[in-house]
């Protein structure tokens, strides 16, 4: 039975590529309904009891009652008068939050990026020290196009520039020709499921 | 004080968090523990009147028709009954909500994804047109990776290998393409986009913190 409706909603969903239609607009409004309450279950469950009422209740851990209170503040959204204390909670969602991606981003995306890059070519094959020139190059020629404080009058500057094009369009295509089959991959999937279900039933 | 408090939560929260991370404190270390586990606390208040405003606005369209009323009453009654069976029969392996989910949500969200091949089909035959050198580059790189990443790829390579001096190689070797322009040129220029978005977030992060950016206050 779940597999005739399953195949009958997925039907509705692929619809859509004759245009918008009352099916799919249902179909639509269910994965929103069962999507909502799903990470709403999730999230009560993992936040709420996990690390809100387990705390409080079995484990006698009475300083939960602050992110509670914290999180109630939220609730002061609703009068007009006391507006302004629910803030407070997102105050404190927004600097811890912010602070805590400050140390992380500046070592993963920065340092670490920089020390992949500046390598030593000792022991190196030819392949891998012209490969790392390439990606030294790439990266180089790339970032000065985005420096759009310098002038571009001179023919080197242009050509540095234009260099950087070049190889954007090469990762673009790249990476678009990849997505690409990465949705192609998920169609065959879909395909499969369908194919499956209906073998199922009949 | 309705301006001057938050900031200074926002200050001192986020100086605390920053620091954290190069200096090592054990009082620090826990409150780094204590903070996440206090934002997945707020964040389910914060849900709560997300989940509101989500029922206020599908009643409301109910009510007064500004769309056929099949469409709110299908997200009421899908919320509700997801929310009640996971109250009453929990998220575990075989309870009601975990065999939706199975045999619900996941086939329907990955066909709505799959829709996108066709989309991103149509958009490749828009924008794959050698107009010009750089759009002859972009088409020439998708085509390496499409071929490629297909098992057409791979054979067309073992039918054009050829040996030279005892080494097979391929003429036409499109995984081996695909591998290089994924890892050579493409590492370098993701990375020059990485800094900028890091060096990004990072600036905003700070302005939020110094309490330049208040944006979020209004």
């Amino acid at each position: 039975m779940v597999e005739i409706i399953t195949l009958i909603l997925m039907l509705f969903v692929l619809s859509f590529l004759m245009g918008d239609n009352p099916f799919f607009k249902f179909t639509e409004r269910l994965i929103v309904g069962i999507s909502a309450g799903y990470g709403f279950l999730k999230l009560f469950d993992d936040g709420f009891i996990k690390k809100f009422w387990i705390p409080l209740v079995q484990e006698g851990q009475y300083w939960v009652i602050i992110p509670g209170l914290l999180g109630m503040m939220f609730f002061f959204t609703f009068s007009k008068k006391w507006n302004f204390l629910a803030k407070y909670p997102l105050a404190f969602l927004l600097g811890t939050g912010v602070g805590l991606e400050i140390g992380p981003r500046i070592e993963t995306s920065i340092l670490r990026q920089i020390n992949a890059t500046a390598v030593n070519f000792s022991g190196m094959s030819a392949g891998q020290v012209i490969n790392y020139i390439i990606i030294l190059v790439a990266l180089l020629t790339t970032m000065y196009y985005f420096l759009f404080v310098l002038r571009r009058d001179r023919p080197a500057e242009k050509l540095i520039a234009n260099i950087g094009i070049f190889f954007m369009m090469l990762g673009f295509g790249a990476s678009f020709g990849y997505t690409i089959m990465g949705r192609i991959s998920l169609l065959i999937e879909v395909i499969n499921i369908f194919f499956e279900k209906i073998t199922s039933i009949f | 004080m309705k301006i001057m408090a938050p900031l200074l939560i926002v200050f001192i929260g986020g100086m605390l968090m920053a620091f954290q991370y190069y200096i090592d404190i054990p009082l620090l270390n826990n409150i780094y523990k204590g903070v996440l586990d206090w934002h997945m606390v707020i964040a389910v208040f914060a849900l709560v009147i997300a989940v509101k405003s989500l029922i206020e606005r599908q009643w409301k369209n109910f009510r007064q028709k500004t769309e056929h009323p099949v469409y709110p009453l299908t997200t009421l009654i899908s919320f509700f009954t997801v929310v009640f069976l996971g109250i009453f029969f929990g998220l575990k392996q075989g309870s009601p909500v975990n065999f939706i989910y199975n045999n619900l949500l996941v086939p329907l969200q990955a066909t709505i994804f799959s829709l996108l091949a066709f989309y991103i089909s149509s958009a490749a035959y828009r924008a794959f047109r050698a107009k010009n050198f750089s759009s002859t580059v972009l088409l020439i790189a998708a085509m390496i990776v499409v071929m490629g990443r297909i098992p057409l790829g791979d054979l067309i390579a073992t039918w054009t290998t050829i040996s030279i001096s005892g080494k097979d190689f391929a003429i036409l070797d499109f995984p081996g393409w695909t591998r290089w322009i994924l890892t050579v040129p493409n590492v370098g220029i993701k990375r020059a986009f990485i800094f900028g978005i890091t060096l990004g977030i990072v600036s905003t992060s700070l302005k939020v913190i110094l309490g330049i950016e208040r944006g979020w206050l209004k």
